[in-house]
C-alpha cells in the first residue's frame, strides 16, 4: 500500500524566493509525522503544497497516491484540514461553523457527531458562542473539531497548538496520538520544538531545506553523536579517571555535569551497551557507580545543536 | 450517482444556509441591508414635491399701457398655485432688483407699443429672465414661461376678437338698416337710378347678414386658441415619488446584492476560509451556487418589503401584476450576482469592494435612469447605462408597475443575458483562480 503523502523534489519559489527547496518526504500510514521549524522557515508552504493549496514550482507531490490538485471529490472527503490561522467564521456559532464543515464533508449523523467532537474538546458549554467571542484557545480547538469532525484518514495540521497554554497542548496532543492509534495519518507542523518528542518522525526545516529527518531518538543521536548516558558516583571521580575514559575507542565524548564532581555524561554509540561497559571501566578504576542512566537531551538542544552543525 | 448529487446539493445548501445565518446574526449588516433602504425610500417619498415648487413671478408692461397691465393683472388672478404673479408694474428697474434680490425667479417684461410692432408685421417679442442656473430647471422655466406668455397672447387676441364682434354687431345693424330701407320706395328709386339688380342686392346683404351673424355668435376664446391639448398616461396618473419608487427600489437590490456577494467572496479570502475549501470537497461551482441561492432568497426578501412599502406608503401600483415584477426582481438579482462575482474578482480586499461598489453605485445613479433617462445621454455615454444591471431593471419595473405593459423582449432578454454571462464569467474566473492555488 502507497504512502498516503509523499513528496520528491519538491520546490515552490515566490518570485525570486525559493521557500522550499527539494524537499523528500514520505509519511507512513498511521504515525504522525512531525515539522518542526522556526517561524519563516516553509512549513505552512510545505502544508499548502501537500494539501493541493499551493502548485509547487518544482518536484512531485502525492497524496493517495494522487497530485493533490487534482484529487477527486471523495479523495478529498478523506482529508482534513487544520490552517495555520483562525479561518471559520466569526460571527457564526461554534455549533454553526461546524453544521457547516458537516454539509461540505457530507458527514451522516452530524448533530451527534458535532456533540461528540464537542465534548471530546471540552467546548460543549461554548457550543452557542460565536466564534468572535471564544478565546484562541478555544478557536484553536473548534478548528481541530472542524478538520477530524469527518473522521478523515490523513489530517494536515499547521502548528495546531500555537498559542495555547502547556496543558491544552498536551491534551491536543494526547488526541493526536489517540488518532495514530486509530490508524489515522497526522501531518503536524510546529514551532514548539519540544512537541517533536510526541511524534513518530520529525523533519526540521531551516530556510526552506530539511536539514534533519529521523525519529525523535534518531534526531538526539544525530544532535549529539551518539547515544548519552549519566554516571553517577559515590565520591567525586578523579580527573585521571576521566582522561583514561575520554581516550577510548568506544567514547565520543565525555564531561562532567554538576558541581559535585559526582557525575559524569558520555556519548556512546549504542547507550544500553555503553552503561554497561562504562561501568564496569570506571569500576575497574575503584570508582564506585551509584546511578547509570540514559539521558534525554531537551529537544530544544537537540535543534539548536543541528542547526549549529548545519550553519 | 445520486449519492454524489445528494452530497453536492447538501454542500450548495449549507453554503446558502451559512450565508444567510452570517446575514443574520449580523444586526448591523441587516439593519443596513433593509431597515436602512426602507428608511431613505420613506424619507425621499415622503420628503420629495408633489408638485413643482411655485414660480414666483413680476410682469413688466410698458408705461401708460394701462389695457395690457389691466389684462395681465386679469391673467395673474386666475392663475394657480404654480406661477405667482407678485406684481404688474411698469418699472423694469424695480422689477430686475427684485430678481437679482432673489425675491423672485422670474421678470417678463412685455414690448412697447406691440400693436404698432404688429401692424408694421413685425412680432413683438416678449423678454423673459429668470435666476435658475440648473440646466433642467432653466429648460423647463422657459417652457413654462412661453406658455403663459401664449395665455396672454390668447388673452389678447380673444380681447380683440371681442372688438370685432362689436364692431360686426354694429355693422349687421347698419346693414339691416339698409335692407330696410332698400326695401322701402326710396330704395327702389335708389336701385333704378343705379340699374342695379334688387334680387342681386338682397343676395349680398343676406351673405353679409349671415356672415356677421356667425362672427358675432362665435366664442371669442374659441377663436384665440381654437386647439386645446389633454394629455394621459397610457397607465394613468403617477406622482413623483411613485415615479422614483421603482428607481430606487431596483438601484437599492442592485447595490446591496452585488456588494455583499462581493464582501462575502473577498471576507473569506482574507479569512483564509478559501483555503480551507481548496482542501475540502466543495468545488467552486458549488460555492458560486449556494452563494446565488442565498442572495436571491435575501434580495427577494429585501425586494418583497421595499416593494410593499413602496406600494403602501408610497401608493406605488402593481399594473401589469405582482408576478411580473417578481420576475424582474430575480432576474436583476442573478445578474447582480454575477456582477458581485466579477467585482470580489478584481477588488482584492473587502476595502477595495466597498470602493468599487460606491463607483457602481455612482455610475448607476448617474447612468443608470435614476436621474436621467437615458434617451438624455449622448449616444456614447448609454453604454455605460447598459453595463448595468439596475438600467435594463428600472425600464422593465416602470413599464410593468407603472405603464401596467408586459415585459419588453429587449430589456428582459439583456438583463437574463447578463445575469448568466457575468455569472458563468465569474465563476470560470474563480475556478481558474482555484486552480492556480
Amino acid at each position: 500500500m502507497p504512502a498516503p503523502i509523499t513528496a520528491t523534489d519538491l520546490v515552490r519559489r515566490f518570485g525570486d524566493d525559493v521557500v522550499v527547496h527539494d524537499l523528500d518526504l514520505h509519511v507512513d500510514e498511521g504515525s504522525i509525522r512531525g515539522f518542526v521549524g522556526p517561524s519563516g522557515s516553509g512549513k505552512t508552504t510545505t502544508v499548502r503544497l501537500l494539501t493541493g493549496v499551493l502548485e509547487p514550482s518544482g518536484g512531485r507531490v502525492r497524496v493517495f497516491d494522487t497530485d493533490p490538485m487534482k484529487l477527486t471529490t471523495a479523495q478529498r472527503r478523506r482529508i482534513g484540514y487544520m490552517p495555520q490561522l483562525g479561518v471559520l467564521y466569526p460571527h457564526l456559532t461554534v455549533t454553526q461553523n461546524l453544521r457547516f464543515v458537516a454539509d461540505l464533508y457530507g458527514v451522516p449523523k452530524a448533530k451527534d457527531r458535532i456533540a461528540d467532537a464537542l465534548e471530546m474538546l471540552d467546548l460543549t458549554d461554548a457550543a452557542g458562542r460565536p466564534m468572535r467571542d471564544c478565546s484562541g484557545g478555544m478557536q484553536r480547538r473548534v478548528a481541530l473539531a472542524a478538520a477530524i469532525l469527518h473522521e478523515p484518514d490523513v489530517l494536515f495540521l499547521d502548528e495546531p497548538t500555537s498559542g495555547l497554554d502547556p496543558v491544552l497542548r498536551q491534551r491536543l496532543w494526547t488526541r493526536f496520538q489517540e488518532l495514530r492509534d486509530e490508524g489515522k495519518t497526522l501531518f503536524v507542523t510546529t514551532q514548539i520544538v519540544s512537541e517533536a518528542a510526541m511524534c513518530d518522525h520529525v523533519g526540521l526545516l531551516a530556510g526552506g531545506t530539511m536539514i534533519a529527518d529521523d525519529t525523535p531518538d534518531g534526531l538526539r543521536r544525530a544532535a549529539a553523536g551518539g547515544d548519552t548516558i549519566d554516571l553517577t558516583a559515590s565520591a567525586t571521580i578523579p580527573t585521571p579517571v576521566l582522561e583514561r575514559l575520554a581516550v577510548r575507542d568506544d567514547v565520543r565524548r565525555i564531561e562532567r555535569v554538576g558541581d559535585d564532581g559526582r557525575t559524569v555524561r558520555i556519548v556512546v554509540a549504542d547507550a544500553a551497551e555503553g552503561i554497561e561497559v562504562m561501568t564496569a571501566a570506571l569500576h575497574d578504576d575503584d570508582v564506585d557507580v551509584v546511578l547509570a542512566e540514559r539521558h534525554t537531551a531537551p529537544f530544544d538542544d537537540v535543534f539548536v545543536a543541528l542547526l549549529e552543525a548545519q550553519e | 450517482m445520486l449519492d454524489r448529487i445528494g452530497l453536492s446539493l447538501r454542500r450548495i445548501a449549507g453554503v446558502s444556509r451559512k450565508e444567510l445565518v452570517e446575514l443574520v446574526r449580523q444586526p448591523a449588516m441587516l439593519f443596513v441591508l433593509v431597515v436602512g433602504p426602507l428608511l431613505i425610500l420613506l424619507l425621499f417619498g415622503s420628503g420629495v414635491r408633489a408638485e413643482d415648487p411655485a414660480v414666483r413671478s413680476i410682469f413688466v408692461t410698458p408705461p401708460g399701457d394701462q389695457e395690457l397691465a389691466e389684462v395681465v393683472r386679469g391673467y395673474a388672478d386666475s392663475q394657480s398655485e404654480r406661477l405667482t404673479i407678485l406684481d404688474v408694474t411698469d418699472d423694469r428697474e424695480a422689477a430686475m432688483r427684485e430678481l437679482r434680490g432673489r425675491n423672485v425667479d422670474v421678470v417678463v417684461i412685455f414690448p412697447e407699443n406691440p400693436i404698432e410692432a404688429v401692424e408694421q408685421n413685425d412680432r413683438a417679442t416678449i423678454e423673459v429672465i429668470h435666476s435658475f442656473i440648473d440646466p433642467l430647471e432653466s429648460q423647463a422655466i422657459r417652457l413654462f414661461t412661453r406658455g403663459a406668455v401664449s395665455d396672454l397672447n390668447d388673452i389678447l387676441l380673444s380681447r380683440a376678437v371681442e372688438e370685432a364682434q362689436t364692431q360686426a354687431a354694429t355693422t349687421l345693424e347698419e346693414v339691416e338698416a339698409l335692407r330696410e330701407t332698400l326695401d322701402g320706395p326710396a330704395g327702389s328709386a335708389l336701385l333704378s337710378q343705379n340699374d342695379t339688380d334688387p334680387e342681386d342686392l338682397a343676395i349680398v346683404l343676406d351673405d353679409a347678414s349671415i356672415e356677421l351673424e356667425q362672427l358675432i355668435e362665435i366664442d371669442p376664446d374659441v377663436v384665440a386658441a381654437p386647439l386645446d391639448g389633454r394629455a394621459s398616461s397610457i397607465g394613468g396618473r403617477v406622482t413623483t415619488s411613485q415615479f422614483y419608487a421603482p428607481a430606487v427600489v431596483a438601484l437599492i437590490l442592485q447595490h446591496l446584492t452585488l456588494t455583499f456577494v462581493a464582501l462575502a467572496r473577498s471576507r473569506e479570502r482574507e479569512l483564509g476560509t478559501v483555503e480551507l475549501f481548496g482542501v475540502s470537497p466543495l468545488r467552486e461551482v458549488e460555492r458560486i451556487a449556494g452563494q446565488a441561492v442565498a442572495y436571491v432568497l435575501s434580495g427577494s426578501a429585501l425586494a418583497a418589503v421595499l416593494l410593499a412599502a413602496v406600494s403602501l406608503l408610497l401608493g406605488a401600483p402593481f399594473r401589469a401584476g405582482v408576478a411580473t415584477v417578481a420576475l424582474v426582481v430575480v432576474a436583476e438579482l442573478l445578474a447582480s450576482i454575477g456582477v458581485g462575482l466579477l467585482l470580489s474578482r478584481v477588488a482584492r480586499t473587502t476595502t477595495q469592494v466597498v470602493q468599487g461598489a460606491m463607483l457602481i453605485l455612482l455610475l448607476s445613479v448617474f447612468f443608470g435612469g435614476l436621474l436621467l433617462s437615458p434617451e438624455r445621454l449622448l449616444p456614447w455615454a448609454r453604454p455605460i447605462g447598459d453595463v448595468l444591471p439596475m438600467s435594463h431593471a428600472l425600464e422593465l419595473l416602470r413599464d410593468s408597475m407603472l405603464r401596467g405593459l408586459p415585459l419588453a423582449s429587449g430589456p428582459i432578454t439583456t438583463l437574463v443575458g447578463m445575469a448568466v454571462g457575468t455569472i458563468v464569467v465569474g465563476a470560470w474566473l474563480a475556478i481558474r483562480e482555484e486552480r492556480r492555488g
